[in-house]
């Protein structure tokens, strides 16, 4: 291992960052620094950072729309982003400074059209955050391939990596 | 072609196309449609439930408050008298109990601020204690509760989530059992089975999630001698704040919270949830549970056969 390797803030073996990997249909924002780890597949995890105060938070969402079914949890995307948003005001972030970075939609069930899940989540946080006013600053979405994606709420930083096709597909 | 059969054509491809873009529009409408009355409908099942959680909770601390005045005041001296208040007491405030759980669950569920503390627990001990804790509701309604669970049968899950998933299914097939009759419940391991493969299975069970996966871990099956659901009525008993009888003179107590928080927490758990159901005969509620894996050093869930922090060193960043 590099010296620069050892002093990545990526490495969870020599940070001191508490480490939580997110469920599918949950939201995680907290004050203090976390390494987030989740894995996506037509799931779309949206990840918000307050440069000002040096907060991340961050969605894991299976479905667009909550629909009357069940309870409107966070597994549905209008939910989730909602839910996101006001978890980041409340730590006391200003909505307006707030920026995104998007992850996951691909088409891990190939039937394309109406039913393409994974677009589906994808554009349904580009035009909620768009409505809010929050800058989206980098996605990586859609496409054939599962992601696991790293997000560094202390940071703001995010790193992704896409799941081989021969490998099992990711459940969210 | 003359200029004026390839008008026609033009004009005939355009018209074809112009109406096939109004059926996909009003095949669109009607689906928006009927998410609009869903959601309208899902308003109006809210505020109802405000009205009734309202009688929920506040019947029991009304007698909370009565009895613990009568247990401190009035009959001091009779023993047997008081250990009888005591006793309402116990059920009265385990019913309230049970109300609070749901209710602080589902909003946290709603807020996808879930903590998950998966722990090594025996499924028996798990069972028992939560019909212990129903123990009142069986002596009103003098339903028998049958435990058929292996003694040795471990499970590694969030404790506290595998007991609301029980009490709110064993709850629900005493309340809606018929007087005198049995509450089944059976646990069994699921080694690598197709979870919608079993031979139990009834013909008419509803999945309601349909995919198929490989289980290692709790298949628990609670049923009743009730008055059942008829098949039309199964796809909305999940719904929140659903009743099948609702108003004034319900016959049965409840909030309809219960199955929307039992549904929640088994997709929590990367479970599933099947109902099998004969109106007049009763129901069969089948959850399976996966095994988590045990908690790590940092005391979070991780799952298992990946690892998730590290080899991010060709990773990408965005």
């Amino acid at each position: 291992m590099s010296m620069a390797d050892a002093i990545s803030p990526w490495n969870t073996t020599t940070s001191e960052v508490a480490q939580h990997f997110l469920l599918p249909g949950l939201v995680f924002a907290e004050a203090e620094p976390h390494i987030i780890s989740t894995v996506l597949g037509s799931c779309v995890a949206v990840c918000l950072w307050d440069p000002d105060l040096k907060i991340g938070g961050i969605n894991h969402y299976l479905l667009p729309l909550w629909n009357g079914e069940g309870l409107p949890t966070p597994k549905y995307g209008s939910v989730a982003i909602e839910k996101l948003i006001e978890r980041m005001v409340g730590l006391g972030s200003r909505k307006s400074l707030l920026q995104a970075k998007l992850f996951g939609g691909a088409a891990i069930i190939r039937s394309g059209g109406l039913l393409n899940i994974g677009e589906r989540n994808a554009q349904l946080a580009l035009e909620i955050l768009e409505g809010e006013r929050i800058q989206v600053i980098g996605t990586d979405l859609y496409g054939l391939q599962g992601r696991r994606i790293m997000f560094h709420t202390g940071l703001g930083r995010a790193k992704v990596k896409l799941i081989g096709e021969g490998n099992s597909a990711p459940a969210g | 072609m003359s200029e004026e059969a390839s008008l026609a054509e033009m004009l005939r491809r355009v018209t074809e196309e112009r109406d096939k873009a109004e059926k996909d529009l009003e095949a669109v409408t009607r689906k928006l449609q009927e998410v609009n009355v869903r959601l309208t409908d899902a308003e109006r099942q809210k505020t109802a439930f405000l009205s009734n959680i309202r009688n929920e909770m506040n019947n029991p601390l009304t007698a909370l408050l009565t009895l613990s005045e009568a247990l401190t005041e009035r009959i001091p001296g009779d023993p047997d008298m008081a250990r009888q208040v005591a006793k309402s007491v116990l059920a009265e405030a385990r019913t309230l109990d049970f109300h609070l759980h749901n209710v602080l669950a589902a909003a946290e569920m709603e807020a996808g601020a879930v903590g998950l503390e998966p722990v090594r627990l025996s499924v028996q001990r798990t069972l028992e204690d939560c019909v212990r804790a129903l123990s009142h509701r069986t002596e009103d309604r003098q339903v028998r509760v049958e435990v058929d669970c292996p003694p040795d049968l471990d499970l590694v899950s969030d404790g506290e989530k595998l007991a609301l998933i029980v009490t709110n299914l064993v709850s629900n097939a005493i309340e809606f059992n018929r007087i005198g009759g049995a509450v089944r419940i059976a646990a069994s391991p699921t080694a690598g089975n197709s979870a919608s493969g079993s031979s139990e299975r009834r013909h008419d069970a509803v999945p309601v999630h349909r995919e198929r996966r490989t289980y290692d871990g709790l298949r628990l099956t609670v049923s009743d001698e009730g008055i059942g659901i008829a098949k039309q009525d199964l796809p909305r008993i999940f719904d929140r704040f659903r009743q099948l009888t609702t108003g004034a003179t319900k016959p049965y107590r409840g909030n309809g919270i219960g199955l929307s928080v039992v549904q929640a927490i088994v997709e929590l758990l990367n479970g599933q949830i099947m109902v099998d159901s004969e109106p007049g005969r009763g129901s069969a509620f089948t959850v399976l549970v996966p095994t988590m894996p045990a908690a790590s050093a940092a005391g979070e869930g991780v799952d298992p056969g990946v690892t998730l922090f590290d080899d991010f060193s060709d990773g990408q960043e965005v």
